[in-house]
């Protein structure tokens, strides 16, 4: 967050250069092995409005992201997929750093997979701007313009969507 | 107590990073296949080129579209292989503000009534179509047969008699018997004159301007052949030379012929043809109609074009 909105007399290829990374790790995230197929498809879609982006739109990082965002609409099943391998691979991935012991560890595991399933139950608008936030590193103002919503919604959106997740994670592991 | 938040942003954290040569292989994907050269270097060549960068990305978009198509459920293109020359015809989705763009190319009949009970028909010239449909937003059509631009209402999405609203048809994943027999239940009274091939028509009613998601199309396809008294014509080549898949029904005096490309989901020629005289008065040879879809993409406005 915080760097300068890049349009104005920046070339494509300077966006592209500075977003990149940011744009394809939000896909990886989202959709796993088909990241970079839909980052692709992404700043084609990204080249072919640039011309006349406003950058009175806000920064080009929300543009990207709702770009990607929608993108990543047309491959739902890619993104079922990517969150429920989060849901089973929960607990292997918590690193055997020093200090944390075995408890933390399942517990950490615990709550990663009652997240992921819980995100892969929610709405898609409300899942849209959780992970804008929460892996697009958005403001709820960038999430606006990324999704062309007001901010009211997003707040809105991003309060269900926790309340959702949050009673995942309260409620007892039943596996 | 846990912040459901951080817990959200520690999932998938491990694997952000692209993989060795992803940048470049996007890149490449995006504005053609000539080696990289960023920054100042490019600056100023993209100020001058940038009518034929964006005529490039639109080809490459294009064919990106389908490949974003594949990854799903359809068939792999890798990023490896080099973009396909000839334009390709993926089923893209756009989102709900968005439009779905459709070129086309048409000869359509035209009939008039001359006396009671009495009709003459003609062809009208062969003409492009182009048309910007959305869930939303006011869409637009440019019809050879008119005259000016025609205002396109926001498009809900149907197939057959059910309405689905954006998020239902991205869930809605069903097999083709079952799509079928959704839309023979679906049927309301004497809805196709009771005739058993009429599904074809819904279903290529949806493959034709309609949003529809991308493995939900390639559904769609698979459908056709299960449809009663729906002909699988087998393997064929449309006028624009591409491989496809054609089906046919008959009804009354009429043949209906879709071309479709199964794997991607897209129609790709529909045409119809006279059995006999009483098809079409007026009309010489068989043809009554012949539409050849050109391309597909999202746009994000009216009168954009990829």
């Amino acid at each position: 967050m915080g760097e300068p909105a890049l349009i104005g007399a920046a070339t494509f290829s300077e966006v592209f250069d500075r977003y990149f990374d940011l744009v394809h790790g939000y896909l990886r995230r989202r959709v796993g092995d088909a990241a970079e197929d839909l980052a692709a498809e992404t700043f084609s879609r990204a080249l072919a409005a640039f011309e006349r982006y406003d950058a009175g739109r806000g920064d080009v990082r929300a543009w990207l992201l709702g770009i990607a965002t929608n993108v990543v609409h047309g491959h739902r099943r890619a993104e079922a997929r990517r969150l429920r391998a989060y849901a089973r691979e929960a607990g292997r991935q918590v690193p055997p750093g020093d200090g944390v012991d075995v408890g933390a560890r399942l517990d950490a595991g615990a709550a990663a997979r009652r997240a992921a399933t819980a995100i892969a139950h929610l709405p898609s608008g409300d899942r849209d701007v959780l992970l804008l936030v929460a892996w697009g590193e958005l403001s709820y103002e960038e999430v606006a313009v990324a999704l062309a919503i007001p901010v009211g919604t997003v707040r809105s959106r991003l309060n269900r969507a926790r309340t959702v997740v949050r009673a995942h994670l309260e409620k007892e592991d039943g596996r | 107590m846990i912040d459901e938040l951080e817990v959200v942003r520690a999932l998938g954290a491990h694997e952000a990073a692209a993989g060795d040569g992803a940048r470049d292989r996007v890149w490449a994907r995006v504005t053609g296949p000539a080696p990289r050269r960023r920054g100042r270097v490019l600056r100023p060549l993209l100020a001058v080129a940038a009518p034929v960068a964006l005529a490039v990305a639109a080809v490459v978009a294009v064919a990106v579209l389908r490949a974003g198509a594949d990854h799903d459920d359809v068939r792999v293109y890798r990023s490896a292989e080099p973009a396909p020359a000839a334009p390709a015809l993926a089923a893209p989705f756009p989102g709900a503000h968005q439009f779905l763009y459709v070129k086309s190319r048409q000869t359509q009949m035209s009939c008039t009534a001359v006396a009671s009970e009495s009709m003459r028909c003609h062809m009208d010239p062969t003409g492009i179509r182009e048309s910007w449909v959305s869930e939303r937003e006011q869409g637009e059509a440019v019809d050879p047969r008119a005259d000016r631009p025609m205002e396109l209402s926001p498009s809900a999405i149907y197939l057959g008699n059910r309405r689905f609203t954006h998020d239902e048809i991205l869930a809605y994943h069903p097999t083709p018997p079952e799509l079928l027999e959704m839309l023979q239940k679906g049927r309301i009274g004497k809805q196709g004159n009771g005739g058993a091939s009429y599904p074809f028509a819904q279903l290529t009613d949806a493959l034709r301007e309609m949003p529809l998601p991308g493995p939900l199309a390639v559904t769609v396809v698979q459908t056709l052949p299960l449809v009663p008294g729906v002909k699988d014509e087998g393997s064929v080549t449309d006028e624009e030379g591409r491989p496809g898949h054609a089906y046919s029904r008959v009804v009354g005096h009429m043949r209906e012929q879709v071309i479709v490309d199964p794997e991607q989901g897209t129609m790709l020629q529909e045409r119809q043809f006279a059995l006999d005289a009483e098809a079409a008065p007026g009309i010489e040879g068989p043809d009554l109609g012949n539409a050849v879809y050109l391309q597909r993409a999202v746009v994000d406005r009216v009168g954009q074009r990829p």
